[in-house]
């Protein structure tokens, strides 16, 4: 005879056969686990800037492994030109410099593949350059507002060999320059888990320029590491709202359910009431009741604490009505002749029958408190800066020309996106699971 | 059913009583009013500010003011908005059709598409265009609206097809014609009718689908196709009208975030509509305002609620109302 088992191990079975569940489940615990050693993943520490390097492209999809010639050189990036170093490299001959007209090396002449190129500092400088002829190249800054229909009239301009955008100062790579990215390398000193440690999983060799996987933002931050960062203060903003509106949600449903009457009826309208306004509009009038300007820590749990004061209302009514149901079994009858106390009869003989309902809804909730420190940190009285959470880092691509000139900042929604979704995932598995009717 | 209705609707304002007061003692807890910052000007002096919050009605106690907010909000007037000295009633007014034409243009594309997308998931199980639906349903339940918003706020900046953000257009809109102002309104509206109409899309797919695909397989239907109707017959005639039942109380529950539900994205957007200016007036603490935008919303809210459960038991008749 087949062992029995429990209905904890039946449900388990059946979310390892469903495999978009376990996709979401490792996706989660892919996610979570950066999170949680973001300072060891990460390159840099979230608030370190690179001033001379902000607005970099992202070099994820540029770290190559061949250089020019075909040849092995094992992980590596293309280091940056621009106006500031155009003059070293062109003495090493990647490009030829053929001169440097203005005092601010802004105006620089130079010949790279054997086309004569110049580097104008503004379009104005630009079109006057391309009238004037005279060489076959333009070098612009793609951050200048025209830049790209700039490149459109350029390219159809005769005699115009090469017109290349450039993505600002020290973006324009140069083939002579490989950076090896180095493992374990040592880096910015960081406190992990009470351990003192300076190794960071990857870095560009020397620290002699910075790399931006995810490229960097308006300081010059690495948004790589900001998303891991990120994802620690989004990501556990999920599990810890969840924990406190669940704890609420099943302490009041409990309560309201197992007493009745006046405390129930009493209750019971304080959920309607907070149901029928509109959450955001309640979570922005709750949070706005604490005030600004708080220290980033305070600011981070009055957050959590203002979307579970809302969240738990919707959980509490379903539980109350579940509660209504379970009192009924002889177990809590017998419970209550043993003398037991009613707070422990709740806590200990009814609220665990709930625990596959509450253990589905949190996992299906849980975005909803993703969203909402989202929201929160968009519209600015979430997470604050130098502080990196997904949602305030979106915050930045409120600036319509960044969001075109720089698309890369809205990398953390697409972060947003994956773990939303993998809860969604995650969360349907579980629910198909958890539901004895479904097949096994 | 009278009465369920007529006391459903006298719960309304005991609820909006609660919810003013609720309203209202949370920002009478925010540190600070609207005139502090003015106050800390050290060229204006305390009595004029003094002087000037008696006159906005920011004198004397808490339940003094709120019993004179609740005398005033009952006879419609809301007061007049701090920053703007303007009517509140006039300016939510305003914002609350700016709303509205957004979030109706979005129901009407969610709609739209999930009914036929749906029938033709629940039809076609497991075929690709099956699959394809349920792919678009579980991005679109999933995508944060904030994030697509700013991916369609990039592509309109890009290619320039579509403005980038606002309602119209701020330089010729004088000029324009009767027909030209539609369009230019109806241009800017695309994108952000997209973003909330796919989302929202979603789950009503999901929800017709299920649905269709239980329909298909009950008796009746059998009996149709037995009877050799053709297949698209009894998709239509008998099988869809029985579906959609259960998809008619979540029309209901749309009605009732019309309101709400395009909150991120018309601030993504620029949109000129009740979300811009509750989060301003709630920062700015620009009370009049965030007390009507926060009962307007509370009404709409309830009122769908209310036509969702009428809804529901107008088209199932074995659904009583107690």
């Amino acid at each position: 005879m087949k062992a029995s088992r429990s209905p904890w191990e039946i449900a388990w079975a059946k979310l390892r056969r469903n495999r978009t569940a376990m996709v979401g489940l490792y996706v989660l615990a892919a996610l979570y686990f950066s999170a949680i050693f973001a300072p060891f993943l990460s390159p840099y520490g979230y608030t370190s800037q690179f001033r001379q390097h902000n607005w970099q492209p992202p070099q994820l999809l540029r770290v190559h492994l061949f250089d020019e010639e075909g040849s092995w050189r094992g992980p590596f990036v293309y280091g940056g030109l621009g106006a500031d170093d155009l003059v070293g490299p062109a003495k090493k001959g990647a490009w030829k410099l053929l001169a440097v007209e203005a005092e601010d090396e802004t105006t620089i002449l130079l010949e790279s593949k054997g086309v004569r190129m110049e580097h104008a500092a503004t379009i104005a400088d630009a079109k006057s350059k391309l009238a004037a002829g005279g060489f076959q190249g333009v070098l612009v800054d793609e951050r200048l507002s025209g830049a790209k229909d700039f490149l459109r009239t350029c390219r159809a301009a005769p005699g115009m060999e090469r017109c290349l955008l450039i993505a600002g100062i020290g973006h324009l790579l140069d083939p002579a320059k490989v950076l090896p990215i180095d493992f374990f390398v040592t880096g910015e000193p960081y406190t992990f888990v009470g351990i003192d440690s300076s190794r960071h999983l990857f870095g560009i060799r020397g620290g002699e320029a910075p790399i931006f996987l995810f490229g960097s933002d308006e300081l010059g931050r690495d948004l790589f590491t900001r998303v891991l960062f990120g994802g620690r203060i989004s990501l556990s903003v999920g599990l810890l709202g969840i924990l406190i509106s669940m704890s609420l949600g099943m302490l009041i449903g409990g309560i309201a359910g197992y007493f009745g009457g006046a405390i129930d009826f009493g209750l019971m309208r304080l959920v309607e009431l907070i149901l029928s306004i509109p959450a955001l509009y309640l979570i922005l009038t709750v949070r706005q009741a604490f005030g600004h300007d708080l220290p980033s820590t305070q600011s981070y749990l009055i957050m959590v604490f203002v979307l579970a004061f809302i969240g738990w209302a919707g959980n509490g009514r379903v539980i109350r009505g579940m509660v209504l149901s379970i009192k009924e079994n002889e177990y809590v009858v017998a419970a209550e002749a043993l003398g037991l106390s009613r707070l422990r009869i709740i806590v200990r003989h009814i609220l665990p029958n709930t625990l596959s309902f509450v253990i589905v809804t949190a996992t299906l909730s849980i975005p909803y408190y993703i969203l909402g420190e989202v929201a929160l940190s968009f519209l600015g009285v979430g997470i604050q800066e130098p502080e990196a959470s997904w949602g305030n880092m979106l915050r930045a691509a409120q600036n319509v020309r960044y969001l075109t000139d720089y698309g890369w900042i809205v990398v953390p929604g697409f972060f947003i996106f994956v773990a939303v979704m993998a809860y969604n995932f995650l969360g349907d598995g579980l629910r198909d699971a958890a539901d004895p009717r479904s097949l096994e | 059913m009278w009465i369920y209705i007529l006391r459903r609707l006298l719960a309304i304002p005991p609820l909006l009583l609660a919810v003013s007061l609720l309203t209202f003692g949370l920002i009478d807890l925010a540190p600070g009013d609207y005139f502090t910052r003015l106050a800390e000007n050290p060229a204006v002096t305390q009595e004029y500010v003094d002087a000037l919050r008696e006159t906005r009605g920011l004198g004397g106690g808490f339940w003094e003011r709120y019993a004179k907010w609740v005398i005033n909000a009952c006879q419609l007037d809301f007061g007049y908005s701090f920053k703007e000295n303007r009517p509140v009633f006039d300016l939510v007014g305003e914002r609350l059709f700016n709303t509205l034409i957004l979030s109706v243009g979005a129901l009407v594309l969610a709609w739209g598409l999930a009914l036929p997308l749906g029938v033709l998931a629940g039809v076609k199980q497991g075929k690709l265009l099956d699959r394809v639906a349920g792919f678009i349903s579980f991005v679109g339940l999933s995508i944060p609206r904030v994030f697509f918003a700013l991916l369609m706020v990039m592509f309109a900046a890009r290619t320039k097809w579509f403005p980038v953000g606002g309602m119209r257009d701020n330089v010729y809109w004088d000029e324009f014609t009767m027909w030209e102002k539609v369009f230019d309104v109806g241009h800017h509206l695309v994108l952000p009718v997209i973003v909330i109409g796919t989302t929202q899309m979603a789950s009503y797919m999901r929800q017709m689908r299920a649905e269709m695909v239980e329909t298909l397989s009950k008796d009746y239907v059998r009996t149709a196709m037995a009877k050799g109707l053709s297949h698209w017959q009894v998709v239509y005639k008998h099988a869809f009208g029985n579906a959609v039942n259960p998809l008619i109380t979540l029309f209901g529950y749309s009605l009732a975030g019309l309101l709400t539900g395009s909150f991120l994205v018309e601030v993504v957007f620029a949109w000129p509509g009740l979300a811009r200016l509750t989060v301003d007036a709630v920062f700015g603490q620009d009370e009049p305002v965030v007390m009507a935008s926060v009962v307007m919303a509370t009404v709409m809210l309830v009122l769908g609620n209310l036509i969702a459960d009428l809804l529901l038991a107008f088209v199932d008749p074995r659904i009583g109302l107690e």
